[in-house]
C-alpha cells in the first residue's frame, strides 16, 4: 500500500514555494538583461524583458551581433518605485569595438525601469 | 550537444555502468534521461517553452506507454512509483526557479510550481482516461498517433510552427505578432516521435515486448541518443537495459575512443569545413564553377562528419553506460550504388522507414486489385519513402526535391539492375567485378549524392536550380 505522508509533504512544500515571491531582484534583472544584450543573445534578452519591451530587447541584442563588446564594472542598485515600475540605476561601462574604434558606453547615463510580470522581475524600458 | 553536455553524459554513463545492480542502474538512467531532456532543450522567445516542450515529450511518452503496455512482472505499485518519481523530478526542476539565473537546469527560469502541479494532475487524469479507453477500443492508439504526427508536422513546417508560436504567445501574454517558426525548436522530437510511432505500430501488430514504464521512458528519451539518434528498437534496447553488468576496461577504452573520434569529427573537422561549405550566402557570392564544386564537396564532407561525429559520441557514451547502440553510418561515400548508400547512411532512420512505410506499402500495392505492374509498385514505394524521409528533415520544397532526387535514383538503379539481369551480355559479370567498373560506380554514386546535397543545403528551389546550373557551367 502506498504511504501518503511523503507525497502530502511534497505537496505542502510545493504549495508553500508556489506562494513565495520572486527569487530575483530588480537590479539582478537589469544586470542579466545587459549581459544578454552584450552577448547578443536575443532569446535570453527577450526572456528577461517584459511583454511591452520584447521587440526592443530583440533590436538591442541584435545590435551587438557584429560588435566585439565586453562589460566592465557593472553594478546596479534598486531605486524608487514609480507607478508600477521599480527604477534601477547602474554603473559600469560597455567597451565596444565599432569600425576598429574602441568606444565606451556608460551605463549610468540611463535609468532602467523594471516590472514585476508573471512573478518575475523583467527589464521594461528606460526612464 | 556541447562539450560540457558530452563530458557530463560520459561521466554519468560511467557511473551507471559502475553499478552491477540493475535496479539502481535502471533508476539512474531514467533520472539522467529525464534531467537531460530539460537540460538540452534550448530556450525560445516563448516564455517557459524550454520547460514545457520537454514536459510534453515526457507526457506523450507516458501516454503511449499507458495505451500500449503489456502486463509485465512489475507490479502496479512499481509503475505508479515510476510515474511519481518522474513527477518529482519535473517538480524538482521547477524548484530551480527560486535560484539565481545560471543555476537553473533549463535555459530560462521554469514556470511557477503551482502551474506545473496543476499540469501534472491533468496529465495524471489523461493517463487514467487512456487506460479506460484502452479497455474499450484502439481509439487511444489512433488518437495518440494523430497527436504525435500533428505535433511533428507543426514543428517541421515554418508556417505551422509560426502559427503555433503565435497561439502559445497569446497563452503566455506575449505579442503574437512577434511569433517565429524558430520558437518551435523542439530538441530531439524528430527522434522521439519515430520511437513513439514505432511503439504504437508494433502494439497493433502484436510485436511490442512487455516493458515497464521506467524501461519505456528510458528507451524513448535515452540521453546519449536524444539529440541525433541512433533510432534504436525497443526490444533491442531493453535487452541491454535489463542486463546488469559492469563494463570491462576494454569496453571503457572503446567507448572513450569512440567519443574522442566523434568530437574530433564534429568539433574540429566538420566545424572547420562549415566555414567554406555550401550555404545560401556563399552560393550567391561565388562566381566560378570550380569554386562552387569546392563549396559543394566541403558540404558533402561536413554533413557526413557532423552527423557521424554525433553518432560516434552517442555510441561511445552508450557503450560507457553498457549499451551497444546500433551504428548509423558505414562508409556511405564509398558505396557502388545508391541502394548500398542508403544501407549505409543514417542506417537506423532508413530501416525505420523501410519497416514502417516501404514494406507495408509494397505489400499493400502488390495485393491490391487491379494489380499494378511490378515496376509501378517499386516506383511508388521508393519515391514515397524518400519523399517522407526528405520531409522528415523539414517540410519545405527543397527537402521534397531532395527526397524525389533520391527516390528517382533508387528507381533508376532498380531498373538498371533489372536490365542487367536480363541482358548480362551488356556488362558481363567479369567486367562488372573489375576494379575500373567498381571505381566508376563509386564515383558516380558519390557524385549523385553530392549533387543531391544542393537541394538539402540551400533554402530555396530557385537558388538550388541556379547553383546546379552554374556547377555545370550554364
Amino acid at each position: 500500500m502506498l504511504r501518503p505522508w511523503p507525497h502530502l509533504l511534497l505537496l505542502a512544500i510545493i504549495l508553500v514555494l508556489a506562494a513565495c515571491g520572486p527569487s530575483d531582484s530588480p537590479e539582478r534583472a537589469v544586470i542579466n538583461y545587459i549581459e544578454a544584450m552584450v552577448d547578443a543573445d536575443s532569446v535570453r534578452a527577450v526572456n528577461l524583458a517584459c511583454t511591452a519591451w520584447e521587440k526592443q530587447a530583440r533590436t538591442e541584442a541584435a545590435s551587438f551581433e557584429t560588435v566585439d563588446a565586453r562589460l566592465e564594472g557593472l553594478v546596479c542598485m534598486e531605486g524608487d518605485q514609480v507607478g508600477e515600475f521599480t527604477i534601477v540605476t547602474c554603473q559600469g561601462v560597455i567597451r565596444a569595438m565599432y569600425d576598429g574604434e574602441l568606444q565606451d558606453l556608460d551605463l549610468d547615463r540611463r535609468t532602467y525601469q523594471v516590472l514585476l510580470e508573471d512573478g518575475e522581475w523583467r527589464m521594461c524600458g528606460y526612464k | 550537444m556541447s562539450l560540457v553536455h558530452i563530458t557530463v553524459f560520459g561521466l554519468v554513463a560511467v557511473l551507471m555502468s559502475a553499478s552491477s545492480n540493475s535496479r539502481w542502474r535502471g533508476w539512474g538512467l531514467l533520472t539522467g534521461s529525464v534531467l537531460a531532456v530539460y537540460w538540452l532543450q534550448p530556450a525560445t522567445t516563448v516564455r517557459h517553452f524550454d520547460f514545457w516542450l520537454p514536459t510534453i515529450a515526457l507526457a506523450l511518452t507516458i501516454f503511449v506507454w499507458v495505451a500500449t503496455h503489456r502486463k509485465t512482472s512489475f507490479s502496479v505499485r512499481v509503475e505508479i512509483s515510476t510515474s511519481l518519481v518522474i513527477a518529482a523530478l519535473v517538480l524538482a526542476i521547477s524548484f530551480t526557479r527560486y535560484l539565481t539565473i545560471g543555476w537553473h537546469l533549463t535555459q530560462t527560469r521554469p514556470p511557477n510550481a503551482l502551474s506545473i502541479l496543476v499540469a501534472l494532475i491533468g496529465l495524471g487524469l489523461i493517463s487514467f482516461l487512456l487506460l479506460w479507453i484502452r479497455q474499450k477500443s484502439q481509439l487511444g492508439l489512433w488518437l495518440l498517433a494523430s497527436i504525435i504526427l500533428g505535433l511533428f508536422i507543426i514543428t517541421k513546417s515554418d508556417p505551422l510552427a509560426t502559427w503555433a508560436s503565435s497561439l502559445a504567445r497569446v497563452w503566455t501574454g506575449q505579442l503574437p505578432e512577434l511569433a517565429s517558426s524558430t520558437d518551435m525548436s523542439w530538441l530531439g522530437f524528430s527522434y522521439i516521435a519515430l520511437r513513439l510511432l514505432h511503439t504504437l505500430r508494433d502494439q497493433t501488430a502484436g510485436r511490442l515486448p512487455a516493458l515497464s514504464l521506467r524501461e519505456y521512458v528510458t528507451f524513448v528519451i535515452f540521453f546519449p541518443a536524444l539529440t541525433a539518434g541512433p533510432i534504436d528498437r525497443a526490444e533491442r534496447f531493453v535487452r541491454d537495459l535489463r542486463v546488469a553488468r559492469r563494463i570491462t576496461a576494454i569496453q571503457a577504452v572503446e567507448g572513450v575512443t569512440r567519443i574522442i573520434l566523434g568530437l574530433f569529427k564534429k568539433f574540429v573537422l566538420a566545424d572547420s569545413l562549415a566555414m567554406i561549405a555550401l550555404n545560401a550566402t556563399n552560393a550567391l557570392q561565388v562566381k566560378s564553377s570550380l569554386w562552387l564544386w569546392v563549396l559543394l564537396y566541403a558540404y558533402t564532407a561536413q554533413i557526413y562528419l557532423d552527423f557521424s561525429g554525433y553518432t560516434d559520441v552517442a555510441v561511445g557514451i552508450g557503450r560507457l553506460a553498457g549499451f551497444e547502440l546500433p551504428e548509423n553510418f558505414d562508409r556511405p561515400y564509398l558505396k557502388p550504388n545508391i541502394v548500398a548508400f542508403w544501407n549505409s547512411w543514417h542506417i537506423t532512420m532508413a530501416k525505420w522507414f523501410r519497416a514502417y512505410h516501404f514494406n507495408p506499402l509494397t505489400r499493400f500495392l502488390l495485393r491490391r486489385k487491379p494489380k499494378l505492374l511490378p515496376w509501378m509498385v517499386i516506383f511508388l514505394a521508393q519515391i514515397s519513402t524518400m519523399v517522407l524521409i526528405g520531409l522528415w528533415h523539414g517540410i519545405t520544397w527543397n527537402f521534397l526535391a531532395w527526397g524525389i532526387w533520391h527516390g528517382m535514383g533508387l528507381f533508376i538503379h532498380n531498373r538498371w539492375a533489372a536490365f542487367l539481369k536480363a541482358h548480362s551480355h551488356v556488362l558481363p559479370p567479369s567486367l562488372r567485378s573489375s576494379r575500373a567498373v567498381k571505381a566508376a560506380s563509386v564515383l558516380l554514386t558519390f557524385h549523385f549524392v553530392t549533387i543531391g546535397w544542393v537541394w538539402f543545403a540551400l533554402p530555396e528551389i530557385s537558388l538550388s536550380m541556379n547553383v546546379l546550373g552554374r556547377l555545370f557551367g550554364m
